[in-house]
């Protein structure tokens, strides 16, 4: 049912109906042939499934009222990703959405926590941490090079910007990500380290229900 | 832990930076040979860069294995019944597309959504100085603006990090807890430790003020009094008061009742004369800022919206006033998307502003209000590319976005990833194009149905931002001969903030974004305004440019000159508009050697961003003394974390004092404000939220500020209204010494 977008360049009739019917069924054959990964994607820029539906739906229905800005039906997959992109910052602006935990300490929800979301992506929990802490558009960036395998100049066309700007803001997302997870290993460090010294302290205080001054290990 | 984020370290060597560089890119590109062997050689003699381009190698590994998430089952199905809706709304356009049209149009009226940010930020920055700080809050009558919350319960994120709060106000701090689809207001007090000073608020202490029930995201601003909250979701606006005992408000089931003497709000407006107050009819409301009094006026002279100045707008006199009940939680508007910065109170309360556009985009944004007692919020623009940017007392700043048909070279292209750029500082020339653009737009139904823009697709325009004054009492509006975006004002009515640069259109959302630009510092007093239905008058002194080696926006500003005056006041600028009563401007009395003293040096750049023209999204926010100005900018590719400046005012000199900012802080939380002679803001970095201690303003002498209008320095020039309208205490003054 579905045909390859990449040479898909009928041409399409004149009547008007056959026309708006053709749009549905090209944005359909999008849909079947690219949803998985750019609901991926979503998901993986903003860390929550049912907002990742929303915007992946978002996306497409964008796609449908703009198919006339696709110039080259080639590269449709890379302009759904921008589109997908730019739902993602522009929903995230417009809603002025909080993707932290609130300084009150009070819940906002069900939003997975780092450690689901590492299972989810299995990715270590300080990776996770560090992939958060980078600015999105350097995290859009690398999901999509090294994760969504776009292209140097489909990388460029969906972040709109140039090819070369598009390498040097995925050298810079690479080297932020380097260090945000070396603070993060650094950091996992040092609370483990504290918590030790915590455990070792009651030890010598000659607390006998803390295990002997040895605190339980979670595993890692 | 402080705030203060650690910048990365820069490598002194460059070779260092290069083979880091090349380490990164070798990970999933081949190099040049050139270059391969280069790095080799220098890996091979540099183990800190050998081991740097293990941990890319890592990272490309671990990143590389990601699983990838299942969408959930029922997303075809609910995408097709989205795409079947979106398919018989665009019906009755879709006959009338041509390729290469979009369906959508090309917007090029279409308004910017960052520039919303920016704004939002600002509008906030400004209500929360003039409320929160304890100064202001003294007098009868000041207000205490809140600031803006968005409430997405989905959105808590796994990194423990912080939320910013909604509003700190006197040492009470408000926010929204939202839970399945239940968006709560809430307060409660702050306590902050000294050492760090980071602050939190302690569980048990918080109280429901207010509570809203909705499918869609919920974003909320609380009024100045804390009695009220503007709430509002993807296509509705609405009010409810708030108070210890909340009764959930349901927010998709409201729907606005119809106001007696207003029309439509989607209805064009009808031209009618400025001096109509907003809530009168809805033909004055939704007027242009454009159509204005046949009479100039000066800055200073900007009419008055006080009821001596217009004593047949007074908002008393709305037929509906007695439409709605405080009590009850009402729509003020359906079927609309807000557009740029988030609604605001006025200063007193009584007034709600915003931008807001058609949910199903068929045009571009209008600035609405809503006043006490109407039923609903009344359009008083009709550009369709107009933007809230802010109360300045009781009068709006709007900017407007306009294209002038057949200029060339900034005509939105419908097309992906041809994003054309224009310059939103407008020159004179782009003013006067201004006023033709937005004509152009106001006739072109075709357009505004499609939602197009009004510059004819395939067509060219050139784009520019002019920004107004508007007095929703009154109904007059008077534009700002300098070019900007966004201005805010500070409490005192001596120096704005305000945004230059390039604007992009952007094809999917049908928007113009900021592109390059920056922030200005500049004399509000000296600035110059005119009826807005004349053409724009610019003169060096008065339209002052950015230097043209300082910002892309000084190439705008640099065609700027008398000769490229369109067309020259036919008015006396001296005489003051109808209905205005002049009045002396404290300020320029009290110090007119301090009028910008600095001269050519005005407008001042602010280096907020880390270089030139890279603000894109940013936040304003003046202290009540107007002594004091925080600017956040946002990271490129970020819409919530960016860099905090604090600058301090040198109000004699009019210069800021940007070589020494009493704070420089990046990582953190787009939600600023200051309170109680503190800044307040949230590191991103570690989740608390943190006070800045201001200079201290003594009392004595920073009496509650009175918004005062442009000064042009005419003798006898007068800002009436503006001690007039909030003469609750003598205008602001200076620090001694300072």
């Amino acid at each position: 049912m579905f045909i390859n977008t990449t040479t898909w360049h009928v041409e399409r009739g004149v009547s008007l109906e056959s026309e708006a019917s053709a749009d549905r069924t090209f944005i359909e054959e999008l849909f079947a042939l690219h949803h998985a990964e750019i609901y991926a994607y979503i998901f993986r820029m903003v860390r929550d499934a049912d907002v990742a539906a929303d915007f992946a739906q978002d996306t497409f229905i964008k796609a449908y009222r703009a198919q006339d800005s696709l110039e080259d039906r080639a590269k449709a997959r890379a302009w759904l990703y921008q589109i997908a992109h730019r739902v993602v910052l522009d929903e995230m602006r417009r809603r002025r959405i909080v993707r932290f935990l609130p300084w009150t300490g009070e819940s906002y929800g069900a939003a997975p926590s780092a450690e689901h979301l590492a299972m989810e992506m299995r990715l270590s929990g300080p990776l996770a941490r560090a992939l958060v802490r980078i600015p999105d558009r350097q995290r859009a960036a690398l999901l999509l090079a090294e994760v969504h395998d776009l292209t140097g100049l489909e990388l460029a066309d969906t972040l709109g910007v140039s090819h070369v700007a598009a390498r040097a803001l995925l050298t810079r997302a690479r080297e932020s990500l380097r260090q945000a997870l070396a603070d993060e290993k650094r950091q996992e460090k040092d609370r483990e380290a504290a918590i030790d010294a915590a455990y070792s302290e009651q030890a010598r205080a000659g607390d006998p229900r803390r295990h002997g001054g040895r605190r339980p290990r979670s595993g890692r | 832990m402080s705030a203060e984020v650690k910048r990365p370290v820069p490598i002194d060597d460059p070779s260092h930076g290069r083979a880091r560089s090349l380490a990164a890119e070798s990970v999933d590109t081949e190099l040049l040979p050139p270059d391969a062997e280069w790095l080799a050689d220098h890996l091979g003699s540099c183990p800190d860069c050998a081991a740097v381009a293990e941990e890319y190698r890592d990272l490309h590994l671990e990143l590389r294995g990601l699983s990838a998430p299942e969408p959930p089952r029922d997303l075809w199905a609910r995408t097709s019944a989205a795409l079947d809706m979106a398919g018989a709304a665009r019906g009755g356009r879709w006959r009338r597309r041509s390729r290469p049209v979009s369906p959508r149009g090309a917007g090029s009226r279409q308004l910017v959504s960052t520039a919303v940010a920016v704004g939002i930020v600002v509008v906030v920055a400004v209500a929360s100085l003039i409320v929160q700080s304890p100064v202001s809050n003294n007098a009868p009558g000041s207000t205490q603006s809140g600031a803006i919350v968005v409430g997405t319960p989905s959105w808590s994120g796994p990194s423990g990090g912080p939320q910013a709060p909604l509003a700190v106000v006197n040492g009470t701090t408000y926010w929204i807890a939202a839970s399945d689809g239940v968006y709560e207001i809430k307060g409660g007090s702050t306590q902050c430790v000294a050492t760090d000073g980071s602050c939190t608020v302690p569980s048990g202490t918080g109280q429901t003020l207010g509570s809203i029930s909705s499918d869609s995201a919920v974003s909320a601003i609380i009024a100045p009094d804390a009695s009220q909250a503007a709430v509002w979701t993807s296509d509705k606006v609405a009010i409810m008061p708030l108070g210890a005992e909340t009764q959930t408000v349901s927010l998709d089931l409201l729907t606005p009742q119809p106001t007696p003497a207003a029309t439509s709000t989607t209805q064009p407006a009808t031209p009618s004369p400025a001096t109509t107050a907003v809530s009168a009819t809805a033909g004055a409301s939704a007027e242009s800022p454009r159509p204005s009094p046949s009479s100039a006026a000066t800055p200073a002279e900007l009419p008055s919206a006080t009821p001596a100045v217009s004593p047949s707008a007074t908002p008393a006199e709305s037929p509906s006033a007695s439409a709605t009940d405080a009590t009850q939680a009402i729509a003020i508007l359906s079927g609309y998307e807000i557009v740029g910065r988030d609604p605001e109170f006025s200063p007193d309360g009584s007034m709600v502003a915003f931008s807001a556009r058609p949910a199903d985009h068929s045009t571009g944004p209008d600035v609405f209000v809503w006043q006490a007692g109407d039923a609903q919020a009344q359009p008083v623009t009709s550009g369709h590319a107009d933007l809230f940017s802010g109360w300045f007392g009781q009068q709006i700043l709007i900017s407007e976005i306009s294209a002038t048909p057949g200029a060339a070279g900034a005509t939105p292209a419908a097309t992906a990833g041809a994003t054309p750029a224009a310059t939103a500082g407008a020159t004179a020339g782009d003013t006067a194009g201004a006023t033709a653009g937005a004509s152009a737009a106001a006739g072109d139904t075709a357009g505004a149905t499609a939602g197009a823009s009004a510059v004819a697709p395939g067509g060219s325009g050139t784009v520019g931002s002019t920004s107004y004054v508007f007095d929703p009492s009154t109904g007059e509006s008077f534009m700002i001969t300098t070019p900007m975006l966004l201005p805010v004002v500070d409490p005192t009515g001596k120096y704005l903030v305000y945004w230059s640069g390039t604007v992009e259109f952007d094809p999917v959302s049908g928007l113009w974004q900021p592109g390059e630009g920056d922030l200005y510092f500049d004399s509000w007093s000296d600035l110059t305004l005119v009826p807005a239905s004349l053409g724009p008058v610019a003169t060096p002194t008065e339209a002052p440019a950015p230097s043209a080696s300082a910002t892309p926006a000084s190439s705008a500003a640099a065609t700027e000159s008398p000769a490229s005056t369109p067309t020259p006041s036919p008015t006396d600028a001296g005489v003051l508009a109808p209905g205005s009563s002049p009045s002396p401007n404290p300020e320029s009395s009290a110090a007119p050697a301090t009028q910008n003293p600095a001269g050519p040096s005005m407008p001042q750049l602010l280096p907020a961003a880390a270089t030139v023209g890279a603000v894109h999204d940013w936040l304003v926010s003046w202290d009540a003394s107007g002594q004091n100005v925080a600017i956040w900018v946002a990271d490129p590719g970020s819409d919530t974390i960016g860099t905090l400046n604090l600058f301090s005012i040198d109000r004699n000199a009019g210069l800021v004092e940007t070589n020494e900012p009493l704070l420089a802080a990046d990582t953190v939380m787009s939600s600023i404000a200051f309170d109680s002679g503190y800044l307040v803001y949230t590191s991103a970095v570690d989740g608390k939220t943190y006070r800045q201690t201001v200079p201290d303003v003594p009392a004595s002498t920073v009496l509650t500020p009175a918004p005062s209008l442009p000064d042009a320095g005419s003798p006898g020039a007068g800002s009436p209204g503006a001690t007039a309208s909030y003469s609750v205490a003598p205008q602001t003054t200076d620090r001694p010494g300072s």
